[in-house]
């Protein structure tokens, strides 16, 4: 592992490592946190470990160490800023990215019309109970008693849709 | 540091492990129990293909809410009001298959766009105020003012590929008129030009500077400028189609 010295990771590397992986913590730890800022601010602490003591990390298994300070890292957070992850349950998932890359960018957007088109070619009753849950942002239950569905059904269609746009995000079809 | 275990779970999520991506999503959504939530995050402490099912949740969580909210986004029809009733979530109806000026939408998706609406007016007022003098709004090339309304809606709500959220600005339930903002020199101006110029697009068809207001009945009203700020918003933002197919020039 490139190190500037025989403590830290060399800047070079660093960057690269955050070119890489950076991206994904971040989704990882938003949906750990739940909230955009903290996500950030957990992101950042991340990287600065890093810098401090990730040449402790076996280079093979670098990712996993990093995911694994996030996590640390945003449960710290959580606990300081005293909520649970219950009490954050409202966001709006497309919120800005801070630092994204122009690249991540367009990555973003094949992503959202791979998702579209995934969409609209789910079964009706599936893509409604998508729309109210993500872009309502109405609880399973709530949505079960607005259609008059046993909550159980509710679930199997969206378990369905959500297993339908993860293959076709992953390319699987 | 690195355990064993991080070793053996560094690798990429199992396209087949669709449990495993039901209980991500059903984690970031605060769908588990409680007891259910903490045993997950136990795992999350050392499964790497967990930590990897999350982030994927969340990627297409976002990417969902975004293309959810682009078929939500009406073609306009000029000299006609838009109404943005507030209905159930469930709304299937995508832009292309009404032709009716109502337009469906979610209450967090209509709190979302309001808020981004607001702002979006906001933003291409203080453009105005900034590069013209207050008064001379009215001469102001019309096509212009579009395209500033267009790209100010396009900065606001688009930036970088993604819709910005924004809290909702009504805090106490007032309308959503625009002139109640407090000394605006802005809005000040452009009801000078609601005066001075019917033939305006800002105010044509007995339209005015008012952005969107509640009706009586509480339905959200969106005025016919706004509608064309956003529809030219839309053809700027690089992964929305064109509802209309058209008007490519500003």
């Amino acid at each position: 592992m490139p190190l500037a010295d025989d403590r830290k990771i060399d800047s070079a590397f660093a960057a690269a490592l955050y070119q890489e992986h950076a991206g994904e913590l971040r989704r990882f730890l938003l949906g750990v946190l739940r909230d955009h800022d903290l996500a950030t601010d957990a992101l950042q602490n991340t990287f600065s470990k890093m810098i401090e003591v990730g040449h402790t990390a076996r280079q093979e298994t670098f990712k996993g160490w990093l995911f694994r300070v996030a996590f640390h890292e945003a449960m710290a957070l959580r606990r300081r800023q005293g909520v649970d992850g219950k009490a954050m349950q409202r966001l709006a998932w497309a919120g800005p990215v801070v630092g994204e890359t122009p690249d991540e960018a367009v990555c973003r957007g094949e992503t959202v019309d791979r998702v579209r088109t995934a969409l609209e070619q789910l079964p009706a009753e599936q893509r409604q109970v998508v729309q109210m849950r993500i872009y309502g942002q109405q609880k399973f239950a709530a949505i079960a008693t607005e259609l008059g569905l046993p909550l159980g059904t509710v679930l199997t269609r969206m378990k369905l849709a959500v297993d339908k746009l993860r293959q076709k995000l992953a390319g699987e079809d | 540091m690195a355990s064993d275990r991080d070793e053996i779970y560094d690798e990429p999520v199992q396209s087949g492990d669709g449990e495993l991506a039901w209980l991500a999503f059903r984690y970031i959504t605060g769908e588990l129990a409680a007891a259910e939530a903490t045993e997950f995050e136990v795992r999350l402490e050392s499964d790497q293909t967990a930590r990897e099912a999350v982030a994927a949740m969340v990627e297409l969580t976002a990417a969902a809410e975004i293309a959810s909210l682009g078929e939500r986004l009406p073609a306009v029809e000029s000299g006609s009001r838009h109404r943005a009733a507030s209905v159930q979530a469930a709304g299937l109806h995508g832009p292309h298959q009404s032709s009716t000026p109502r337009w469906k939408i979610s209450a967090g998706g209509m709190a979302l766009a309001t808020a981004a609406s607001l702002a979006a007016v906001l933003v291409a007022y203080s453009l105005v105020g900034r590069n013209e003098r207050p008064g001379s709004v009215d001469q102001h090339d019309s096509t212009s003012l579009d395209r500033q309304l267009a790209d100010a809606w396009a900065a606001t709500v688009w930036r970088d590929g993604a819709l910005v959220d924004r809290p909702l600005a009504t805090d106490d339930e007032r309308p959503l008129e625009f002139d109640l903002l407090p000394e605006n020199p802005a809005a000040d101006a452009l009801h000078e030009a609601d005066a001075l110029d019917e033939d305006d697009p800002l105010t044509a068809g007995g339209g005015s500077a008012v952005a969107a207001w509640e009706s009586a009945d509480g339905e959200l009203m969106i005025s016919d400028w706004l509608w064309e700020a956003v529809s030219g918003a839309k053809e700027a933002a690089p992964t929305e189609p064109d509802p209309r197919g058209n008007q490519g020039e500003g």
